[in-house]
């Protein structure tokens, strides 16, 4: 059976970030991988979201205006409790980011600015509870199928 | 007070009442020698007699008198020859001479200053002039002791308070030189805040910079094989149908004008060069940050030939234009060491080196281990230091910089951090040829901090 008529709900990922070309860049990152891509460019922006929409991972920088991170992530902890967090950061200074987003964001993952693409969708595949190999495997077949699809048409 | 002879004495009340002057009276002339000593009888003086010369200087030995009165003529030994031997000995020249004549010649009398008299009298002398001469001069003879006493203390306590400033002047730049070693040692930790900083904020950009180049990469390939693709279908087409046949002359010569080959085979270069540029600044901002965390003020594990690595690249800028960097890396152990003081130290030695160097230069950096320690070496190829220079490198604020350029602390620096590895520095140079200077540390690494026991103790 094809995999397209199932009615699949797609994982859906959500990243924070204040800074516009970060949240294009994981945008493309995870573009074309099998999951919904959602963008906040502040704090309150991404509880909103967490609120309504059922997320499966997200994705946060640590330092923004506002709302840091390690709150929304500490949030996030008791208005979403099953979305896997995962902190994206450029400052991995221990006392001020990487103990409070441990100890009360209850990370899943740390990732530090500059990121890896690689690395960082094996940590997405990972956080969504997939073999990252199975993830690509599949998502090469559906391309395949899509490919042949269009073909066809 | 006594009165003596009915002569009022009113200098006496000068005296203080104790003290007694001696006196010794010499003469070879008993009848004489009776005369002066009962002129000078009472509490002031005490009198000794000696009946010669010879004994005159014995006596003068035993009782250091405070005046003597000599005879001029006397049998053997006359009186200037005595006194002549009393002014050649230091412990008897400054007893004052008054020579006794028996007649007015001058002659004698200069005579008698001349071989070092200090007055004289006749013998025919009344009593109260003998006592005025004798007690005038055994005074002068006291104030004389007194004033050479108190000069004597004046020396020494300039000498102490010589010493005292002396003593304080070394503690004050003993404090300076540690003021200066904290202000620089906490310019470099500003800068190394500040570094990280900058790394902090050079990731943002260079996180999504690098993570686009690569979405970029996939995007052109996609777009070269859909290219691909229709330039296949252009060449496939019916050419037969003139609307199609234009269509697809007009993308040839499109693809002609915009040179496609060349845009498509430089677009992967184009990319990959990028992308090699991102890595490189993520490299250097990676180094940078390392560099000053390592600031931390722990002992900890590190590779020195890493560390070196790091150094080179932040000192990079200084070094690029004017040397070749040669590395010749001995197998050594990390050891445990304050990392950031010792990037500081070949810092420090990189950029000295690259100061050396005028034109173009090579700076070759060795490192190596023995039975005991790990050795590194910078050696440059630069203008050398002079031998007189030489052992005076290390001392603070010596600096063969203009003005302003340094200050005189980065090698006395360096020299304070590896002497806290337990370690040793030295540098070796030869004029016109190069400078090689070589850091030794122990194997087992730098001793733990004191302070650190007596916590792990408590």
């Amino acid at each position: 059976m094809p995999l397209r008529d199932q009615p699949v709900r797609l994982p859906t990922v959500l990243c924070v970030d204040d800074e516009h070309h970060v949240l294009n860049a994981l945008d493309r990152v995870l573009h074309g991988y099998d999951c919904r891509v959602l963008l906040a460019s502040d704090g309150w922006d991404a509880l909103d979201l967490l609120e309504q929409e059922e997320i499966d991972v997200l994705i946060c920088d640590a330092a923004m205006p506002g709302m840091d991170g390690l709150e929304v992530l500490r949030e996030a902890t008791t208005i979403a409790p099953a979305t896997v967090r995962i902190l994206l950061t450029a400052h991995c200074s221990n006392e001020e980011v990487v103990i409070p987003a441990v100890n009360e964001g209850e990370i899943f993952r740390l990732l530090s600015k500059p990121w890896d693409d690689g690395e960082l969708r094996r940590t997405v595949a990972d956080a969504l509870g997939l073999e990252p190999k199975a993830w690509l495997e599949q998502q090469h077949r559906l391309r395949e199928r899509d490919r042949n699809g269009d073909a066809r048409t | 007070m006594m009165t003596r002879d009915g002569h009022i004495d009113s200098n006496t009340e000068d005296r203080p009442a104790e003290v007694r002057y001696d006196v010794l009276v010499v003469d070879d002339s008993l009848v004489c020698r009776k005369t002066i000593e009962r002129y000078l009888r009472g509490d002031e003086f005490n009198v000794h007699t000696a009946s010669s010369g010879t004994e005159a200087l014995s006596v003068v030995e035993s009782k250091h008198p405070d005046v003597i009165l000599l005879d001029v003529q006397m049998p053997q030994v006359d009186g200037f020859e005595v006194c002549r031997a009393l002014k050649a000995d230091p412990a008897t020249r400054d007893i004052p001479v008054i020579f006794v004549t028996g007649e007015e010649a001058t002659k004698q009398k200069i005579r008698g200053f001349e071989a070092g008299g200090a007055d004289y009298i006749n013998k025919s002398s009344d009593e109260s002039e003998v006592i005025a001469r004798v007690r005038a001069h055994a005074r002068i003879g006291h104030l004389q002791d007194e004033l050479r006493r108190s000069r004597d203390e004046l020396a020494a306590q300039l000498a102490k308070t010589q010493e005292h400033m002396q003593k304080e002047r070394e503690l004050a730049k003993q404090v300076e030189d540690q003021r200066l070693q904290l202000l620089q040692a906490e310019k470099m930790a500003s800068i190394g805040q500040l570094a990280a900083g900058v790394a902090h904020e050079i990731n943002n950009p260079i996180g999504f910079i690098s993570s686009n180049l690569n979405s970029l990469q996939k995007y052109a390939r996609d777009i070269e094989r859909v290219l691909r693709a229709y330039d296949e279908l252009r060449c496939e087409c019916d050419h037969s149908n003139p609307g199609v046949a234009t269509k697809a002359d007009e993308v040839k010569r499109i693809l002609e004008e915009v040179e496609i080959d060349y845009v498509l085979s430089d677009l992967a270069d184009l990319i990959n060069e990028s992308i090699e540029g991102a890595h490189r600044v993520r490299q250097i901002v990676g180094d940078l940050r390392d560099f000053s965390h390592l600031d931390s003020p722990d002992l900890a594990e590190e590779d020195i030939n890493q560390l070196i690595d790091k150094t080179i690249n932040v000192a990079w800028n200084e070094l690029k234009y004017k040397t070749e960097v040669v590395r010749e890396y001995g197998k050594i152990p990390a050891i445990s060491c304050y990392g950031g003081k010792l990037g500081q130290v070949f810092l420090n030695l990189l950029v000295n080196a690259a100061q050396a160097i005028e034109k173009r230069g090579t700076i070759t950096v060795r490192t190596g281990q023995d039975h005991q320690h790990i050795w590194i070496e910078i050696a440059d190829t630069g203008c050398g230091i002079p031998a007189q220079q030489l052992n005076r490198i290390f001392d603070p604020f010596f600096t063969t910089k203009e003005v302003g350029k340094g200050t005189g602390l980065g090698l006395h620096l360096a020299y304070t951090i590896v002497e806290a590895h337990g370690g040793r520095i030295s540098a070796a140079s030869t004029v016109g040829k190069g400078t090689t200077f070589r850091i030794q540390l122990p194997l087992e690494g730098a001793p733990q901090p004191k302070g650190r026991h007596h916590e792990l103790a408590a």
